[in-house]
């Protein structure tokens, strides 16, 4: 037997209503998230994988299935006591522009968790935000800030602060770095991977770059139409992905000295959001699993 | 930031606006006969010296009135735009935060109110709570509040799906606090600008329900109630109509003008056009 994951999702849905039928987002997921692991979620747009995240962080609720989070069914609690557990898991948005709040300093954003969750004084708060923000690679002068006087990677530090405060268990990072330049893009995902190893908090890493992901993730998961296609453990992932659709995922990362294999595996494609994909009911791989 | 040229409008209007709010301030110091007494000159007098905007059916002095009836005329307008924008306001944060069904009432609700004419709903009121300056100015105040409601609620809904509202949602924030916390802040300086540019139609509105016995009563020198009263003298003395007229109109004027100035520096769409 093994601990209980952090967060479990059993066959998760969530499907809303659109102009020419029910478009379903998230079709059935399952997975864990075990404590100090990094889970990547790869897909390309309108695969499912930030609603998934939203489910995962409280923003928005599951139309069927469980979510499970340190053994408690969130479904069946009392709204209180998920409002606590809740507090547990917090959330990385894609741009740092809009996540911050332009008319609030950066300092009081980042320590807010902390003053609505009482029991320290503003002068504890303070002292405590001082050192995310050291933490982030940000000055504790900084605090008393504007949004707009920061760059997007700076946001981005804010961002992640401001996650950080409350000592979460678990962070979904919604592509925390495709809004960035790519010169930036290495030094947050290395602020991320430092965060984790120094507090041992775990990661869903949502980005619809694979390269990306494989870098941060102990294990990835595709998605695609709301469906995992593919999930196992980064290395195996990579280096054998069964799935053609993660083969294609594969196949468009660019290397050095490599020429694009044309033709040899099937490109990914931007389809609409209903359109029936074959891959998902033909593989065999939909139901690929892998206990860790 | 770069600095932005003022244009002449904007300044015409800040000027005008400060010089009618100091002359309503120092109105009963500046004004040369007391408003309210009778017979200080012959009756329906021209304007001449002495009596600059002439003299009404009672041989009062119209300057005196006209200048003493700018605090009411504005003060009815202040207090009533103010507790209009305010719980206008409150509706339509918070309908623009609750969910879908709540969200829907009261917008219908609103547009239900939206669709009579302010005055029209201004003047049911009074009938209803009867006439008087108070009466008045809380009539004015309610009829306004479906406009200020539905502005409210089109500025919050904007701001409700923003990642910085969902963060402070995942903060713990309380839903009043993430609404005047984080929510007010962010819409308030469009809602200013709202309420200047109201504040032209509050006065009227005042000035209209005087006008029809239904606000300030007489002798009390209320621009409308001005109007009213010298109605019966239009053509042998068409001041007594002009002088609170011209009155109003400035009034309305510049405040319009610092409203759509302001609306302009404010909303980056109309950002760059003039």
């Amino acid at each position: 037997m093994t601990e209980t994951p952090l967060v479990a999702l059993h066959d998760v849905q969530r499907h809303f209503p659109g102009p020419g039928g029910v478009v379903r987002a998230v079709n059935g997921v399952s997975l864990t998230i075990g404590r100090g692991q990094t889970v990547g979620v790869v897909g390309e747009s309108g695969s499912g994988k930030s609603t998934l995240g939203r489910i995962i962080v409280g923003l928005d609720d599951p139309t069927a299935g469980r979510v499970v989070m340190a053994g408690h069914d969130l479904a069946a609690m009392p709204a209180r006591a998920r409002r606590t557990l809740r507090r547990d898991v917090q959330m990385v948005f894609q741009d740092p522009y809009s996540s911050l709040n332009p008319r609030m300093t950066v300092g009081r954003q980042v320590g807010e968790s902390l003053l609505v969750q009482g029991g320290l004084t503003r002068a504890q708060i303070a002292e405590r935000v001082a050192g995310l923000f050291d933490q982030v690679g940000l000055r504790p002068a900084q605090m008393a800030s504007y949004p707009h006087e920061f760059s997007g990677g700076q946001r981005q530090r804010i961002a992640i602060a401001r996650a950080v405060a409350p000592r979460p268990h678990l962070i979904v990072a919604d592509e925390p770095v495709s809004a960035l330049d790519v010169s930036v893009q290495a030094q947050i995902l290395n602020l991320l991977v430092d965060i984790q190893r120094k507090s041992a908090l775990s990661y869903l890493f949502i980005a619809h770059d694979i390269a990306v992901v494989a870098h941060v993730s102990h294990v990835i998961l595709v998605m695609h139409r709301g469906v995992v296609v593919e999930y196992g453990q980064t290395h195996e992932v990579m280096g054998d992905a069964q799935h053609p659709y993660s083969q294609a995922l594969l196949a468009a990362v660019p290397r050095f000295g490599r020429r694009r294999r044309g033709g040899a595996v099937p490109e990914p494609r931007v389809a609409a959001p209903r359109e029936r994909f074959e891959w998902c009911v033909r593989s065999p791989t939909h139901a690929y699993r892998v206990e860790i | 930031m770069t600095r932005r040229r003022v244009s002449w409008t904007v300044m015409l209007g800040i000027g005008m606006v400060a010089l009618i709010l100091i002359l309503a301030a120092v109105a009963p110091w500046l004004a040369p006969f007391d408003p309210l007494r009778m017979a200080v000159g012959p009756r329906l007098a021209a304007p001449q010296a002495g009596f600059w905007f002439g003299t009404d059916e009672f041989g009062r002095d119209l300057f005196s009135r006209v200048l003493c009836g700018a605090r009411l005329s504005i003060g009815i307008g202040f207090v009533a735009i103010t507790i209009g924008l305010v719980l206008g306001g409150v509706i339509g944060v918070l309908a623009a935060f609750s969910g879908r069904w709540v969200q829907a009432l009261v917008l219908r609700a609103l547009d239900v109110l939206y669709s009579f004419p302010d005055t029209l709903i201004a003047l049911a009121l009074v009938a209803f709570l009867g006439p008087g300056l108070s009466n008045a100015t809380i009539a004015i105040a309610i009829s306004l509040i479906p406009f200020y409601a539905r502005v409210t609620f089109g500025l919050a809904a904007v701001e409700r799906p923003k990642p910085y509202v969902e963060a402070a949602r995942l903060a713990g924030v309380s839903h009043s606090r993430l609404l005047a916390v984080h929510v007010l802040p962010n819409i308030s300086q469009t809602l200013i600008v709202m309420g200047t540019l109201g504040f032209s139609s509050a006065i009227l509105s005042a000035a209209g329900l005087s006008f029809l016995g239904l606000g300030v009563q007489p002798p009390a020198p209320e621009w409308g109630a001005i109007l009213a009263g010298g109605r019966n003298y239009l053509t042998k003395a068409p001041w007594i109509l002009l002088c609170p007229g011209l009155a109003i109109c400035l009034t309305v004027l510049s405040f319009n003008l610092i409203g759509d100035s302001w609306r302009d520096l404010v909303d980056p769409r109309r950002r760059g056009r003039s």
